[in-house]
């Protein structure tokens, strides 16, 4: 009687996490229905209305809103996919030397903010400011700049060269886990490579290109790094940064109602977009090799190709990271941005590092982005875990549902949920002060990422047999301590990697905090993008120089150990 | 009995009145320094990240405010969004009843309208309760003080426009003889305010011609503090922006190409004032703060960092150019009167066609 008070208990608290983390994420997307048929500011009294959605239909610039991000969305695509394509095939498909590096430095990539990357292309690309550009002027003897970053496409290249490493990632593991028989077959009865690659091999694992194009698709309508930093001067206006100024509005009051209506709007497209997204994944399975079934594919042979293939690895490493870091690196020593020259040379100093160094209020964003580092991958992980037993493991009704639900924050826009949760914190906050507060950053990340901390853990807790679970149920071990001692051991490899994941995650997000953060509770993004929105852009280089420094070995480090522990998990 | 019915009423009639009014009459500057050390030792200001002189200039204003009233105040700056976005959130959170993000707020008229249109800020007596501080310097009597003074103008880069070509009026930045120079790559400001400023001067109708062509000449939007995209080149020419003069003095002090024309005579001027809103969390430090950014020494500060200063204060450097040459300012009276008689139907259409050409 004891035994099945104390199973009930833990039941209880499992499915109390795993629901309260449901509501908040069914309830966040109610919010932004809610306050499109809203009009005024949190606190006014409003009658419920359809005129944000007739004043969001009638007007001309949302069209043209939509337009571009719906060009930006496809460029970034467009280039990202098919490099990632490309590094995942060089690298799971050929006998291409040093794959470990070339591994080590995509997955690296992934980890510098994107918005830094943006900071450095204009310092590249700008037609009038741009070194390449003006390299190429010089060389050429050309009037005018020859390329120009200040335009969507630009944009969508810049956003599609920092997805690329992620669409690498999602599409390697596909790639992996083809059937190689098929590959085999066809070397066997003479088909060139590049016929195999195109019949054979990317048809295979085109689930896995649809999950990445959706993917990709996802985050670059929600992105706001790119299109801050780049679009924003040269009045273009995406998605995120259009709903960025109807909350921070140039003039008169925040349209909270209409960016309710583009809100509500974005949330009905994500959830058609999810449909084949999963018949996408529902597919992969039929194309994985046979388990236990161990047989290596032989690698294609690239000969002299191999250099090709580094070639384009290393030029894709120059353009994503070394050039717009260097970039950067090069403003943060100028008194005033100025093209690489000997004059410039001479006024180069260090004198922003030392001013900005110690700045506390520096400080206390680098604080503030630790303790997110720390405490939102914890109850992401958590909560997942929660959420997952109760998928995975128990029998209870609805448990697909709460799958669902856990997933529905992957396709939504994030920022979406960061509107969202001002809007409602803005409500409660005579009753509950939590408006301005690290902990709505905390809330909305946690509520963002338990889509992918489920994902993660949903196929580790698969492989554990429920043999040793009903064992200890057998001896009346309570659900808690079962989970805590048999599976947790287990699938811990799968628990670090998304722990750091989402911590890393938690270290590079700006799109978010951007339309979260306040002076209490600045983070090291939302520093660095206050500098630059505000023109400080020498001061807003040198602190992104010294974030870099600072936490690269960090970051390095824990993706060193993810990367060990995914090995790990891949195996068990 | 008639002197006693009629004293009663005056008393009645005033008490009333004192009631009503949210102005602290009796606040005192050492009831506020009482209030102020009470408050803790913190003080929360919201503004562009290169404002007051950035951190160094920040730094040097927190130890002399400090010196000047005995506290140990920490002031914690933040960057945040342009100051009608901050002036928009504090009008958010005073109607959500909660404090304010930002303990004082800085801005111009438009702003300091549109807060005291929406009664979110706090009414000081500053002149009453400051002996340094003049009924003139209240630009928004009791409610916002000139901080700075910003004759808004054209400022270009002349490695890239020669002073021959460059513009010497709004009028000349869409005259089509000369406007081949910058045609696509002039940074025209995305504020509405500066556009119907001029229509003080030049009428609806002319403004909405101006705006059209000089939208249709722009490649991109620059905030009143993104003039650095100029001394870069990455814009070689900005349409309007605050401060122009400042702008020039500043950089043409690092050795930077920057030129400042003014747009309008008498120039349209942005009075940026300081002011406390209702909520604010450390309401005492805020008004002493606010106060003490008025007087010669901060004043100083400001202009050693980013050659600011209020033309109202004796010795500041915008008083003396002024002064010496003869440069006629737009009165902040007929702004401030403009923004609260705007919202008519006919300015609320004004501003919302302006809107909508900037749009493009």
């Amino acid at each position: 009687m004891k035994n099945i008070a104390r199973l009930d208990g833990s039941k209880l608290l499992l499915g109390g996490v795993a629901g309260i983390s449901a509501l908040a994420i069914l309830g966040l997307l109610l919010t932004i229905a809610w306050m499109s048929l809203r009009t005024g500011v949190p606190g006014q009294s409003s009658s419920y209305t359809l005129a944000n959605y007739a004043s969001l239909l009638s007007d001309p610039y949302s069209y043209r809103v939509a337009v571009t991000t719906l060009i930006f969305a496809a460029i970034t695509i467009a280039v990202s996919v098919p490099l990632g394509f490309l590094f995942a095939w060089l690298i799971e498909r050929t006998d291409i030397p040093c794959k470990a590096l070339a591994m080590s430095l995509l997955s690296i990539g992934i980890l510098f903010p994107t918005f830094l990357k943006a900071m450095g292309w204009v310092f590249l690309l700008h037609p009038r400011i741009g070194v390449i550009n003006i390299f190429l002027m010089q060389l050429f003897g050309l009037k005018n700049a020859p390329l120009n970053i200040a335009t969507v496409p630009g944009i969508g290249f810049v956003e599609g060269l920092t997805l690329a490493p992620l669409a690498y990632v999602m599409i390697s593991a596909a790639l992996r886990s083809m059937n190689p028989a098929l590959v085999e077959a066809s070397s066997i009865h003479g088909v060139s490579q590049w016929r195999t690659l195109l019949r054979i091999e990317m048809p295979l694992v085109w689930p896995a290109l649809v999950s990445a194009i959706i993917w990709m698709f996802t985050v670059a309508i929600a992105a706001f790094d790119v299109p801050g930093v780049i679009g924003m001067a040269n009045n273009i206006f995406t998605f995120s940064t259009a709903l960025y100024f109807m909350v921070n509005p140039t003039e008169g009051l925040p349209r909270y109602g209409l960016s309710g209506a583009y809100g509500t709007i974005m949330v009905g497209l994500a959830l058609i977009l999810m449909l084949p997204y999963f018949a996408a994944l529902k597919q992969s399975h039929r194309y994985q090799i046979i388990s236990g079934k161990s047989y290596q594919s032989r690698p294609v042979e690239l000969g002299r190709g191999w250099m090709l293939g580094w070639g384009v690895l290393a030029v894709y490493f120059l353009l994503a990271f070394v050039l717009p870091l260097l970039a950067i690196f090069w403003v943060s020593l100028l008194p005033y941005v100025q093209a690489p020259s000997r004059q410039a040379l001479l006024v180069a100093s260090f004198e922003r590092y030392s001013s900005v160094a110690f700045d506390s209020a520096l400080l206390r964003a680098s604080w503030n982005t630790l303790l997110l580092m720390i405490i939102v991958p914890t109850f992401v992980v958590a909560i997942s875990t929660a959420v997952s037993w109760i998928v995975t493991r128990s029998r209870l009704r609805g448990r697909i549902i709460l799958d669902a639900i856990a997933f529905l924050p992957h396709p939504v826009p994030h920022l979406l949920f960061a509107l969202a949760i001002a809007y409602f914190a803005l409500l409660i906050s005579d009753v509950v002060p939590l408006y301005g507060t690290i902990y709505v950053l905390m809330a909305v990340y946690v509520v963002c990422w338990i889509s992918f901390g489920t994902r993660v853990l949903n196929s580790n807790m698969i492989q554990v047999h429920r043999e040793l679970e009903e064992a200890a149920q057998v001896g009346g071990v309570s659900i808690l301590r079962i989970l805590w001692k048999v599976i947790v051991p287990l699938i811990r490899p799968g628990l670090v990697y998304a722990w750091i994941w989402t911590s890393l995650s938690a270290y590079r997000e700006l799109t978010m905090a951007v339309f979260l953060a306040s002076p209490k509770s600045q983070v090291l993004s939302t520093y660095i993008w206050g500098e630059w929105h505000g023109g400080g852009l020498g001061d807003a280089a040198a602190i992104a120089v010294i974030m870099m420094a600072v936490m690269s070995p960090l970051v390095a480090s824990f993706w060193v150990y993810a990367r060990r522990q995914q090995h790990i998990a891949s195996s068990v | 009995m008639k002197i006693y019915k009629t004293s009663l009423l005056a008393l009645g009639l005033f008490s009333a009145l004192a009631g009503a009014a949210p102005v602290t009459a009796a606040e005192t500057s050492e009831q506020l320094v009482a209030g102020a050390k009470k408050e803790g030792d913190e003080i929360v200001f919201v503004a562009g990240a290169q404002t007051f002189g950035g951190r160094k200039g920040m730094g040097e204003i927190e130890a002399a405010f400090n010196k000047k009233f005995g506290l140990k105040a920490k002031i914690n700056f933040a960057a945040g969004p342009d100051m009608n976005a901050r002036a928009a959130r504090i009008i958010t959170e005073v109607k959500a009843g909660r404090k304010t993000s930002s303990d004082f707020y800085l801005g111009s008229q438009s702003h300091f309208a549109l807060l005291h249109k929406e009664n979110s800020l706090d009414t000081v007596s500053w002149s009453g309760i400051f002996p340094w501080i003049t009924k003139e310097m209240e630009i928004f009597p009791g409610q916002g003080v000139l901080v700075y003074t910003s004759p808004n103008g054209i400022i270009y880069n002349p490695n890239l426009i020669p002073k021959d070509k460059a513009p010497k009026s709004y009028i000349d930045l869409v005259d089509p003889r000369m406007s081949p120079a910058w045609a696509g790559k002039l940074a025209i400001p995305p504020y509405v305010a500066w556009l119907a400023e001029l229509s003080l001067v030049w009428g609806q109708e002319k403004v909405k011609e101006f705006a059209r062509k000089v939208v249709a000449l722009s490649a991109g939007r620059l905030r009143y503090n993104e003039e650095e995209r100029i001394v870069s080149g990455e814009f070689p020419i900005m349409a309007n922006i605050g401060g122009a003069l400042e702008h020039m003095w500043d950089w043409q002090g690092k050795g930077a190409p920057l030129v400042a024309v003014p747009g309008l005579t008498p120039m349209n001027t942005d009075y940026f004032q300081l002011g406390v809103p209702k909520n604010s969390a450390h309401p005492n430090l805020a008004k002493l703060f606010v106060a003490f950014m008025i007087s010669k020494e901060p004043q100083a500060i400001l202009q050693k960092h980013e050659s600011r200063s209020s033309h109202l204060v004796e010795g500041t450097l915008m008083a003396k150019y002024l002064r010496e040459n003869r440069v006629a300012l737009q009165e902040p009276k007929q702004s401030i009167d403009y923004y609260l008689q705007g919202e008519s139907a006919d300015g609320l259409k004004f501003k919302e066609d302006l809107a909508n050409i900037l749009k493009q």
